[in-house]
């Protein structure tokens, strides 16, 4: 555990010296003061866009946090030779895999509890009241969707190119967003055959659009029941450990 | 010395010459170019994203009419109203005799078809041993509902946004005026918000209508109104306008003859309806009680 804890403090390391975090954590300012600032025809105490573009912001700063990141862990080690003497040491493959994705994922929930933070602090100046459950039920989706997204981006990192898995994580990730929930609907109007294939496909893709609670925050609404939260934080772990499990598949028995 | 360095030798001399003599000819083309389309005058957005900019301004307008329905999708809506029947609700919301509700709807856009009926009647029968897609069904919000009271005005942004992207959005300028003026009670603001698209827009017979409905409604400014309107009236032609638009101003016009007082004028306008539109029950009323 040891191991692993240390190669995840590695990893976290190196989002600090990133840059790229620090733009992300300026370009969430810029645009949230940008916002706030904004007069609408003299109607005053307007709020939700705010709320809106925000989230919205600052979930896609997180995607490219979590996807860019967790890509490059892996293949830059076996890019820059670091894997063979990391190995020699004693030090299971799985371990350093379980190191690097934790070292990954607190990165990316450390990036976006930045964000969620700035976010917060900005509605709260402007005294908007808040459901703290609400609050709080989409923070911890949050982090267990970058969690999630890492765990994949790793994953395709060990089977394609850098380049390759990082677009591949988005694509995948753009088209669950927009599409996951139409997929729902065709199922429910579909039979035979094709409602069977459409129930695979919809049980094999990770459901990244059930962690977007921003409609909810948007626009007033209740949280979600505890059950259904629950439910949500086993289907998270489940996914992730399939994830984990192929990765391991993959570098197993690899030669570096 | 590698054959990189090499490479790299002669690589840089002949971009940097490239570039020399390329940049005036593309300095060119792009001058050309946006004096043509008149680029230069437009504003910071229009240049940034150019003719997209209508697209984005659309998006505004669905994102407009997704908080009127507490952030609920269009296609979410349509699916639901298949099968919702408490749908009254949307006629009590102030549709007007063009069949658009305050909104902008159209009152067949909520007319339920088949094929959502027959999906949202699934989606009651998800079985639950479907777990992840009944997951889904119970963290995605379908409820229907319509923004009331002081909420309404967390939509005006979005219509402030449309008129940004597309300064010819009429449509944005229209509802939005709509919602300020009239709705959120700030008829002021209301008649700068369409003002602004009428000087961007000084053929466009809508807003001076909607200017219109805001002194009348509002400001109790029949003169004003009656003068925008008459000023829509004139932007008439055949292309831009339907029948059924037309008799709505033209009954305005008469409307505020009357309120002004000006029985005779408003006798003739009301005759001169009557002339296009024979049977009109409004006018053939209104000349009835004129001519005692």
């Amino acid at each position: 555990m040891k191991v692993i804890t240390t190669l995840a403090f590695n990893t976290i390391k190196a989002l600090v010296r990133k840059k790229d975090f620090y733009v992300f954590v300026l370009m969430l300012l810029v645009v949230m003061v940008f916002l706030s600032l904004q007069k609408f025809a003299e109607v005053e105490e307007i709020s939700r866009y705010l709320k809106d573009i925000g989230f919205y912001v600052l979930w896609i700063f997180s995607v490219i946090i979590a996807v860019s990141f967790s890509a490059k862990q892996l293949p830059q080690e076996i890019k820059e030779k670091t894997m063979v003497p990391l190995l020699t040491k004693p030090i299971t493959r799985m371990e350093l895999l379980l190191g690097r994705f934790l070292g990954s994922a607190l990165a990316a929930g450390l990036a976006f509890t930045v964000f969620f933070a700035l976010y917060l602090l900005v509605i709260i100046l402007r005294a908007e009241s808040l459901n703290g459950i609400l609050f709080l039920q989409a923070y911890v989706l949050g982090v267990c969707l970058f969690s999630l997204i890492c765990a994949i981006s790793m994953y395709l990192s060990l089977r394609l190119t850098y380049s390759a898995a990082v677009t591949i994580s988005l694509i995948i990730y753009f088209m669950v967003i927009w599409f996951g929930q139409t997929l729902g609907g065709m199922i429910l109007s579909s039979q035979g055959i094709l409602s069977a294939v459409l129930n695979i496909l919809y049980y094999l893709i990770p459901h990244y659009e059930f962690y977007d609670l921003h409609v909810r925050i948007v626009h007033g609404w209740e949280a979600l029941p505890l059950w259904v939260f629950g439910a949500l934080l086993l289907y998270t772990a489940v996914y992730i450990a399939v994830i984990l499990i192929l990765s391991y598949q993959q570098i197993k028995n690899r030669i570096f | 010395m590698g054959w990189r360095n090499i490479y790299s030798l002669i690589a840089l001399p002949v971009l940097i010459f490239l570039l020399l003599m390329i940049a005036p000819a593309i300095n060119a083309y792009n001058m050309a170019f946006s004096l043509d389309k008149g680029v230069y005058d437009q504003d910071m957005i229009y240049r940034l994203i150019g003719e997209s900019r209508r697209i984005f301004s659309r998006v505004c307008m669905m994102r407009a009419d997704e908080y009127f329905h507490g952030g609920v999708t269009l296609a979410a809506q349509k699916c639901k109203s298949g099968v919702e029947e408490n749908m009254n609700d949307h006629d009590a919301h102030g549709h007007d005799a063009s069949g658009h509700d305050a909104h902008g709807h159209d009152a067949h856009e909520h007319a339920g078809d088949p094929s959502a009926f027959k999906q949202v009647q699934a989606i009651r029968g998800v079985p639950r041993w479907n777990f992840l897609l009944y997951l889904g069904e119970l963290i995605n919000i379908d409820k229907h509902m319509h923004l009331s009271g002081a909420e309404r005005k967390e939509m005006v942004p979005w219509y402030v946004f449309a008129t940004q992207l597309d300064p010819h959005n009429i449509h944005a300028y229209v509802i939005g005026g709509y919602w300020i003026g009239s709705v959120l009670k700030k008829p002021e603001a209301g008649i700068d918000f369409l003002s602004t698209g009428l000087r961007r827009n000084p053929d466009a017979w809508k807003l001076y209508v909607s200017l219109g409905q805001i002194y009348l409604q509002e400001k109790h400014d029949h003169a004003q109104a009656l003068r925008h309107f008459q000023k829509a009236a004139s932007l008439f032609t055949e292309e831009n306008v339907t029948r059924h638009e037309s008799w709505q101003v033209y009954l305005y016009i008469a409307a505020c003859h009357e309120w002004l007082g000006n029985k005779e004028k408003a006798l003739i306008s009301y005759k001169n309806i009557l002339k296009y539109f024979p049977d009109d029950p409004i006018s053939r009323k209104k000349v009835e009680e004129l001519s005692r």
